[in-house]
């Protein structure tokens, strides 16, 4: 069953990440620091959100074949769920100043 | 006398409750608990709903003087309290003790003396809380506590300290009851019963049950922690000294926010249960729903700051969090649709539990139309603290949760009963409730729009005529509301002594408990039945009378003891047979100890709690000495198969308890973790200038020592050893707390260190106790093994945390 729920698993993982390191970046000021064309922090959470979205469709893709059996069904459609939400969390972190100053 | 007849008889005699008063306070079974905690939850519900009339009273129209503000705050406390804490889950609860083994097709509950231990924790705590009434020191800082208003400074009373102990003895109950409720489900269903084939109301129940694992410990820790600073000066929610203010309203909604899926998720299990049968056709998209429920528990845990869109987070993280709150929209309506389609493909057939059902769709979909409203930050930040919230939390919770569970009591009541709910009655109740329900709570978000606060006892004629008016309706409406709370409680109650006689299986459902006979026995199943569909008297028409007549496993009771099934987690393949506890004074003669210790620790007497913890500790220790086997492992005749009994077994009830509870601690461990590295983010130094650092070479000592306990336990198997290693552990860890240069009432940094390693040495603790029980007790070992493996791993994060971080940071 644990396989199952591995992608929310890795949604959850990200999420308390991104939500952890964006505390912590504001707090040390990476925002500040310059780095490809953008700040320090955004490029963190950028590289953060599209390493769990690579991880969750591989976990997707690795469930696929059993999707005619239960658990392999709903390993997939989480898998599905996890990279909406991951997607779904990410967004913002191109659209808005990390820190407030 | 048939054979069937010799078998009822065996099964009356072993399971039957003590007769009289006696009995009625050592049952453990969990029908009896069940109905308890339903009666007295709502009990609490009367209550809880007495105090809404009051407050609607005195929001009736501008400045009136029904309420006086302090009055007024002790009420919007305690109603909200009581409906979360006192009603909402320990209805649900309830509910779930009752049903769930009868439909898996078990006897009891796994660990039964839990079952009542936690009754009567909750029982205690809920009045312990209301007592704080005659008093005259009933809480009033809401019911979320926020510090700093509920800390000593601005709450100097005793309020506080009513809520913080009260609700945490409560939770006590939830915790058990999900460690009861996973371990059931993943290990005692009937034979054949796979995972996939289970009710879905066991689904609904195991996902809530491992959100409370995870969602109930930030809150307990926070609750400890504030008591903590508010009995003995810590500084964990004080700025001035290195605290914060958020980390408490962070633990709170970290509990708070999956807290509203906990309550909502067990009553769409009832959604799932009923709607099938009314809509007379198998649940469309079994899979879909687990899946979707799933996906809810997981995203339900990413929802908690958009409580605090309000306190000042930078806007990406509030995105975060208005993401996850506008994602588990998604799972929630591949639910909706769903149940949608289960009833466009079915033949309706409208009773009583179905008007409810019906009712609980229209309001709980506004609900969560305005839930996606506030998700959205800017909106949230218009009408938070307003009546728009009062309105859409109550059209959630009142919708999601209320209308769904009086469905259930009128579902089961011919279960419970044997008799029919009156339809004619039930009808002016549902209608009662329905439209007054609409009318209290639609205007307030026309009210809260026009900028109504919350939590405020008055409001003033600045506001205008319809602000005024709004109000009146929502207080007459609220009225007509409670008024059908007291026809839904007679009706039931007329049903059930005077309603008609049910034939068998009224309703024509497909589920197993509807093959007991009405009233069930306290046995539940004379045998227990092998089951190979979702749907078993659907597909099954013979089922009841095989059951009746004993063909299936352990079939009567010819050992005096109480017996169940013990299956495989997947397949439900009969593994061994669970010997469980009868009628016993203990979980009433702990939770009376626990209660005792409690109360004297709020008036401040030290000593006398710290002993009666050691009567609890005893009583504890009593409780294991007398369950299971000691010595030997034994096996059972459960015709067809022999089966070995749980002691020892790789697959005991007691292991997974045990495993369900190290993750409950676990939790606990990680919100301390979480608190700590909160308060660094904070402080300009760490540790704080002139507050000094642990002594190392202790920590050292500690490490090794904790360490060795592990290694003797897992390759020697040496328990008495290993109890030795971690009594030098304690030691260590002792003599460096108390040489530990800095005062936690000084700083942060020394209280949540203080608090990490007293935490921690609790665990070491029992995990000694546990290590000698099994020098006697040698069965138990791999329980007491799991355990301190545990211990060790644990303290290892806590030592880093504490040795490591601060020297590498």
């Amino acid at each position: 069953m644990l396989a199952a729920i591995t992608p929310m698993i890795t949604w959850a993982v990200y999420f308390v990440v991104v939500y952890a390191v964006q505390g912590l970046g504001c707090d040390q000021a990476w925002n500040r620091s310059l780095l490809l064309g953008t700040n320090a922090l955004t490029l963190t959470l950028v590289v953060l959100t599209v390493a769990a979205l690579a991880l969750i469709t591989w976990q997707g893709a690795r469930a696929w074949p059993r999707r005619s059996g239960f658990q392999g069904r709903v390993a997939f459609a989480l898998a599905v769920l996890a990279v909406l939400a991951t997607a779904f969390t990410g967004i913002p972190i191109v659209m808005l100043e990390p820190c407030v100053a | 006398m048939t054979a069937a007849d010799v078998y009822r008889e065996q099964l009356e005699r072993t399971w039957s409750n003590a007769p009289g008063w006696r009995g009625q306070l050592t049952a453990v079974n969990h029908s009896t608990i069940g109905l308890r905690y339903i009666v007295t939850s709502l009990a609490f519900l009367l209550a809880g709903g007495m105090l809404a009339m009051f407050m609607r009273l005195q929001l009736g129209w501008s400045d009136q003087s029904v309420l006086d503000h302090e009055t007024y705050n002790q009420f919007v406390t305690m109603h909200g309290t009581t409906m979360m804490f006192l009603f909402a889950i320990p209805l649900l609860e309830g509910i779930a003790l009752y049903l769930l083994p009868k439909m898996i097709g078990a006897r009891d509950m796994p660990f039964p003396r839990l079952t009542a231990f936690g009754y009567w924790c909750y029982l205690f705590g809920g009045v312990f809380l209301y007592t704080s009434f005659a008093f005259d020191a009933a809480p009033a800082s809401g019911w979320f506590m926020y510090t700093p208003l509920s800390s000593i400074e601005y709450t100097p009373g005793l309020g506080s300290d009513f809520w913080l102990l009260g609700i945490t003895l409560a939770e006590v109950a939830a915790v058990g009851a999900a460690v009861e409720i996973i371990v059931a489900v993943l290990k005692n269903r009937a034979p054949g019963m796979a995972i996939t084939q289970m009710p879905l109301f066991a689904w609904y129940l195991l996902v809530t049950a491992f959100m409370i694992v995870f969602g109930f410990p930030p809150l307990i820790l926070g609750s400890v922690l504030l008591e903590i600073e508010r009995a003995f000066g810590f500084a964990f929610f004080d700025p001035a000294r290195g605290g914060d203010p958020l980390l408490w309203q962070h633990l709170f909604w970290l509990f708070g926010h999956p807290e509203v899926y906990i309550i909502f998720l067990p009553a769409a299990g009832v959604v799932s249960t009923v709607l099938p049968v009314f809509a007379r056709r198998p649940i469309v998209a079994y899979t879909w729903i687990v899946l979707a429920l799933i996906g809810t528990a997981f995203l339900s845990f990413g929802l908690w700051v958009h409580h605090m869109f309000t306190v000042g987070i930078p806007l990406l993280a509030l995105s975060f969090f208005s993401a996850a709150s506008m994602g588990v929209a998604l799972p929630m309506g591949v639910q909706v649709f769903a149940w949608i389609a289960t009833l466009w493909t079915g033949k309706p057939w409208l009773r009583a539990p179905m008007r409810f059902i019906l009712g609980f769709f229209f309001i709980f979909v506004l609900g969560g139309l305005t839930g996606v409203m506030v998700a959205l930050v800017p909106f949230d930040w218009q009408v938070h603290d307003t009546h728009f919230i009062v309105a859409h939390l109550h059209y959630v919770l009142i919708g999601g949760m209320l209308f769904p569970c009086f469905a259930a009591v009128y579902y089961w009541l011919p279960l419970l009963s044997g008799r029919l709910p009156d339809e004619g009655f039930s009808k002016v109740s549902f209608w009662l409730l329905f439209l007054g329900f609409n009318a209290t709570f639609l205007p307030m978000h026309l009210t809260g729009l026009l900028g109504l606060p919350r939590r405020v006892y008055t409001y003033g004629e600045a506001f205008g005529p319809a602000m005024q008016w709004l109000n009146l309706v929502s207080t007459a409406a609220g009225f007509v509301f409670a008024l059908g709370v007291v026809a839904f409680i007679v009706s039931v109650v007329l049903g059930w002594r005077h309603g008609t006689r049910a034939p068998a299986n009224p309703w024509g459902a497909a589920t197993l408990e509807w093959a007991m006979p009405t009233p069930p026995p306290v046995y539940n199943f004379v045998s227990i039945p092998t089951i190979a569909s979702r749907d078993p008297l659907w597909d099954e028409p013979l089922l009841t009378e095989r059951l009746a007549e004993g063909q299936g496993f352990l079939r009567g009771a010819p050992r005096g003891t109480r017996e169940m099934l013990g299956t495989s987690m997947r397949a439900g393949a009969p593994e061994l047979v669970v010997e469980i506890s009868g009628s016993t004074w203990l979980p009433l003669g702990t939770a009376i100890a626990l209660f005792a210790a409690i109360v004297m620790f709020m008036v401040k007497w030290y000593w006398v709690s710290g002993g009666l913890l050691l009567v609890v500790l005893a009583l504890v220790l009593a409780w294991l000495w007398t369950t299971g086997d000691r010595l030997q492992r034994r096996e059972i005749d459960a015709d067809p198969l022999v089966l070995p009994t749980q002691a020892g077994s790789i697959h005991a009830p007691g292991l997974w308890g045990t495993a369900v509870f190290v993750l409950v601690s676990g939790t606990l461990l990680a919100s301390l973790v979480f608190a700590y590295f909160y308060l660094w983010l904070d402080a300009d130094a760490w540790p704080p200038v002139g507050q000094g650092a642990l002594p190392m070479v202790l920590g050292g000592a500690a490490l090794i020592a904790l360490l060795g306990a592990g290694a003797l336990l897992h390759w020697l198997r040496a328990a008495g050893l290993a109890a030795v290693a971690l009594a030098v552990y304690l030691v260590c860890v002792t003599i460096a707390l108390t040489g530990f240069e800095a005062s936690p009432r000084e700083h942060a940094y020394a209280s949540v260190v203080s608090v990490l390693v007293g935490f921690h040495a609790v665990h070491a603790g029992i995990a000694l106790i546990m290590c000698v029980f099994t020098m006697l007790r040698p069965l138990a070992l791999r329980i007491a093994a799991l355990f301190t493996h545990y211990v060790v791993g644990a303290g290892v994060l806590m030592l880093a945390v504490i040795y490591l971080f601060p020297a590498v940071q």
